[in-house]
């Protein structure tokens, strides 16, 4: 039996065939992967090691050396001058900046005249503020670790800072330097934005530093919010904090539907100045010996308040609201009618214990929030000052009436009874209108509220009633000169309005 | 003396070769004895079969599968070591340290941009071998335990995963391990519906467990650390190596009967053998003798083996070149995702779990502790039992057991598909129980909602073929296709169709702004 023709030997060498030409195939394509695998290998390596921008930058900027190497000195600037990335580190700040591994002529003074990211620091400040010391994302912000400029700016998914643009940089001055400090020093529109933000009375609704309204909400942090914790849907410009802002002072509804937020009205150049005061407040912690003697001052106040006339408190705390408080005024936005609080009306009727105690606590059910120590912040020292600021202009009683209801009111004991059912049905033709029904208050005060049930005595409400609020949309409701209510009537009134307190409608 | 030195300088000139010879303990001729040498003569390569079916050398036997999943862990093991040089497991250090590596470690964004593909691409191929080695049936005669090894090397592959999503302690990660823990935390659905949650919380304790903490916190960093760089990947290579040793002691790859005896087709009847072809082994049937079974290559034809060592090595290289390669040229052109810092403040909309769990956070989105644990732990445990409760061993080695098996197949696909994208349907449009009847016992949403229906489903219909068919394999078929297509849809939809709140939206472009 020959080889050829024992099948299973024609079997075995056509399995040996298949074989080799499978290995061959294989042989073949490990060649080919093997190559391109080096092939990617090496352009990867390329990719990150061999030709980083940074390395463009600082051959183009030692060009720029050599040229600008008139004297021994330059020339060796230009010799000593290394191709390596470069870092400012600062523990103490939570700072690591590569930003100078491309901006290698930030302190050197001949580079004035060369174009970015060459050329030296603007101004003077790196004077006094060594880079060493305070690196460069305190003030600028973007992504300090990054090596190329569009990473470094950190307007990616991956990036919550980004670089801010030149004209808002002042808001770093606010994390170590007070207002004044830096006033005609390069921080003008950082101390604007600082006076805006208290004579505009933004305080009366949202609270800075544990004092404020409760309207909005707390402004600690929210230079350092982060761009998650907004809703860019109605924002035109890019979607960072700071176009967030610019754009929510200009129309806060446009921007945050719903928003409660009185728009501020602000020109151009203080929206600027508005915005780069709120990106200045920011919660990340700066050790005590960056801050500045002004800050020191600033912080010292905050914890022993204060030295703000009760003039100043009044417009930062209460101005949104109250306006100068002479008037009684319908605001339009808010659709109220705010109290006169430093009218005659109010004024001839109510006692200094009286002013305070409806500051301290508030009225409830109303959007005049608690100012006390425990929810907005102002010592009782602050609100006495205050109680004197609002009496500051007051009238005394001119009619013998007027005077003779004013003891009255001042007389804590006297109870006046009446009925209170008659009174509902007087309430519900005369006040339901404007004081909404049960008392809950519709564009004008509830009266219903539990601090001004008692605060006020049967007297004040008699004398309110009967002689109206002068400067206020409050009428006199007594005698054929008011509204036609009778001695009774008024009684019968006072005596449901205080069964609406024990109702606990509220 | 003379004598001395001239040995001396005989050995100097010869220490390449005997430096050589005591490493590597075989003659260089490549006869079939050294081939086998090779192999069994390496603590790593006589993993091995000294000698293998030709067959195995084919693309459609094994596509390579499990062989990518294996170099993929091999590069993970790599490049995760070299991250490692400069990852801080600290929260206050981890995310920075991500940056530094991106930014200005040499080539760290390279490394980790193929740590994070192959990562993927193991994932991916994990799944997919396992369906093609059920689709062979090549979990049978024998195999059943290394099916079962390879069932929880799959769950040590996505815990690998999913240990590692945390670490860049980035916003990605840690919503996706809150939506995690909080899956753990699942029991707790059963308990307060029974309102026993005060003396009774699994859920809690699982929690607690995953995250050293009620959060996610430094605690829980510091576990999956550990569990990602030591605990895993230790279980990972001893299983392997366990998963590795079986496939050659369980005989090889599966295979048709019909093949393994192919080449005595045709042959004389006769009893004397004939020649032995000069390859044939030697040496191979005196070491089998140990294991005193006859699985092993001693029921194979001579003619049908090649030596492992160098044709099987040379193919399983090729296949850990093209995975090396595909990781190295997505990671020239996509980066590995990195968001900003972790804030436990502000929850990422939509939190998502990375891919592969996204079917079961789609199904999650009904009821975490149906989808979130006991489908899933039914699934595993129902994949692990397949090859205990289907002992057909006919057709192991045949794709989809022929034909019968073929439409089943598709069937099952069709049915399975079907099912699935009504389970995402139907309450995207009408609604679920809640919507339509509100008051109804939370209890009933636990037990009844689209992703425990789905299962009923499926296993309804696995039993439905099993009966009608009358073979546990063809009902194996219908359940593994069902589960199979079913993942596949669900994830789908869970990565592309789902938006914030879980909401439904063709496409990302519809999200609204944020």
């Amino acid at each position: 039996m020959s080889t050829e023709d024992d099948p299973r030997m024609r079997l075995a060498e056509d399995a040996r065939q298949e074989v080799a030409r499978i290995d061959r195939r294989i042989s073949i394509a490990l060649l080919i992967t093997a190559l391109l695998t080096l092939a990617g290998l090496f352009a990867g390596a390329l990719q990150e090691n061999i030709l980083p921008q940074w390395s463009l930058v600082q051959e183009q900027y030692l060009q720029l050396l050599e040229e600008k190497a008139t004297d021994d000195w330059g020339k060796q600037v230009a010799d000593r001058f290394a191709l390596q990335v470069s870092q400012v580190v600062v523990p103490a700040l939570g700072i690591t900046d590569r930003c100078v591994s491309c901006h290698n002529g930030l302190d050197d003074p001949r580079m004035t005249d060369v174009d970015q990211p060459h050329s030296s620091h603007p101004g003077h400040y790196l004077e006094w503020h060594e880079a060493s010391r305070f690196g460069c994302t305190i003030c600028h912000r973007g992504q300090g670790r990054a090596l190329t400029f569009e990473e470094a700016k950190g307007i990616s998914d991956d990036w919550d800072q980004p670089l801010l643009p030149p004209a808002l940089t002042q808001s770093g001055c606010g994390l170590c330097h007070s207002a004044d400090e830096v006033r005609g020093q390069g921080g003008e529109l950082y101390a604007q934005g600082r006076d805006l933000f208290t004579r505009r009375g933004c305080q009366s609704c949202h609270k800075l530093a544990g004092r404020g309204g409760i309207a909005g909400p707390a402004l600690d942090a929210e230079g350092s919010k982060s761009r998650e914790a907004l809703t860019f849907a109605n924002v035109k410009g890019p979607h960072t904090l700071a176009q967030f802002l610019a754009e929510h002072f200009d129309d806060p509804q446009g921007v945050v539907p719903g928003s409660e937020m009185k728009p501020p009205q602000l020109t151009l150049h203080e929206n600027l100045a508005l915005t780069i005061y709120m990106l200045s407040l920011q919660d990340r912690s700066i050790p005590a010996s960056y801050l500045s003697p002004g800050t020191h001052l600033e912080l010292a106040e905050e914890r022993l308040p204060g030295n703000e006339s009760g003039a100043e408190l009044f417009s930062r705390y209460c101005g949104v609201c109250h306006d100068t408080g002479r008037y009684g005024r319908y605001d339009d936005f808010f659709k109220l009618f705010i109290p006169a609080i430093r009218g005659k009306g109010l004024l001839s009727l109510a006692s200094s214990d009286y002013l305070a105690e409806n500051i301290r606590r508030g009225r409830p059910g109303t959007r005049m929030p608690p100012w006390g120590e425990a929810s907005g912040g102002l010592t009782d020292v602050e609100i006495a000052r205050l109680v004197t600021f609002i009496r500051s202009e007051v009238q005394p009683p001119e009619t013998a009436a007027a005077k003779k209801l004013m003891e009255r009111t001042l007389d804590p004991d006297l109870t006046l009874r009446g009925d209170a059912l008659r009174g509902g049905a007087i309430y519900a033709r005369h006040c339901t209108g404007c004081h909404g029904e049960e008392g809950r208050g519709t564009i004008a005060p509830a009266i219903a509220n539990p601090v001004f049930q008692e605060t006020a005595s049967d007297g004040f409400l008699y004398a309110t009633i009967a002689l109206g609020r002068p400067d206020t949309a409050m009428p006199n409701f007594l005698g054929v000169q008011g509204m036609g209510l009778v001695d009774g009537d008024v009684r019968d009134l006072i005596a449901y309005l205080r069964s609406l307190a024990q109702g606990g409608t509220l | 003396m003379k004598r001395g030195l001239a040995a001396f300088a005989a050995n100097l000139r010869n220490l390449p070769a005997t430096v050589r010879q005591s490493v590597i303990r075989r003659g260089s001729s490549g006869s079939a004895r050294n081939s086998s040498l090779a192999v069994f003569g390496n603590v790593f390569l006589h993993l091995h079969a000294t000698r293998i079916h030709r067959r195995t050398l084919r693309f459609t036997a094994t596509m390579g599968l499990g062989m990518i999943a294996a170099s993929a862990f091999g590069i993970l093991c790599v490049t995760g070591l070299l991250l490692m040089v400069y990852y801080k497991p600290s929260t206050d250090l981890a995310y920075d340290s991500i940056k530094d590596i991106v930014t200005v470690v040499p080539s760290g964004r390279f490394v980790r941009n193929i740590h994070r593909f192959a990562a993927h691409i193991m994932v991916a191929a994990v799944l997919l071998h396992m369906a093609r080695v059920f689709f062979a049936g090549a979990y049978k005669r024998g195999r059943e335990f290394n099916w079962v090894v390879g069932i929880v090397l799959l769950i040590l592959t996505l815990g690998l995963s999913f240990t590692g999503y945390l670490l860049p302690w980035d916003q990605l990660g840690y919503w996706a391990i809150t939506v995690g823990s909080n899956i753990a935390a699942s029991p707790r659905e059963l308990t307060d519906a029974l309102g026993i949650t005060g003396w009774f919380d699994p859920g809690g304790f699982q929690k607690e467990l995953l995250l050293g903490a009620s959060e996610v916190g430094q605690e829980a960093l510091t576990r999956f650390y550990l569990l990602h760089v030591v605990v895993l990947p230790v279980a990972m290579v001893a299983l392997l190596a366990v998963h590795f040793w079986r496939v050659r002691k369980d005989g090889g790859l599966a295979r048709p009967d019909e093949i393994r005896t192919r080449s005595g087709e045709g042959a004389p009847a006769t009893d004397s053998l004939p020649t032995a072809p000069a390859e044939a082994p030697h040496k191979t049937y005196g070491l089998m003798c140990v294991v005193a079974d006859r699985r092993p290559a001693t029921d194979l034809d001579p003619v049908d083996t090649v030596p492992s060592w160098p044709f099987l090595l040379r193919a399983e290289l090729l296949v850990f070149m093209v995975t090396f390669f595909a990781c190295v040229a997505l990671s020239l052109f996509w980066d590995a995702p990195l968001k900003t810092l972790a804030n436990a403040a502000i929850p990422e909309n939509p939190a998502k779990a990375p891919w592969y769990f996204l079917g079961l956070q789609e199904l999650v989105s009904y009821s975490a502790l149906m989808g979130g644990l006991v489908v899933p732990a039914l699934s595993m445990l129902g994949l692990g039992l397949i090859p205990y409760l289907d002992r057909e061993t006919a057709d192991a080695g045949h794709y989809f057991a022929g034909r019968p098996g073929r439409r089943i197949a598709w069937l099952s696909a069709l049915f399975a598909a079907l099912f699935a994208v009504l389970a995402v349907a139907v309450p995207v449009n009408f609604g679920w129980l809640r919507n339509w009847f509100p008051d109804i016992d939370q209890l009933v949403i636990i037990l009844v909602n689209p992703g425990t229906l789905l299962t009923f489903f499926y296993a309804a219909w696995s039993l439905i073929v099993l009966w009608r068919s009358g073979s546990t394999r063809l009902g194996a078929i219908a359940l593994f296709t069902c589960f199979l297509v079913g993942f596949v849809i669900l994830t789908y939809v869970g990565t592309s169709l789902r938006g914030p709140n879980w909401d439904f939206y063709w496409s990302q472009a519809d999200w609204p702004v944020h």
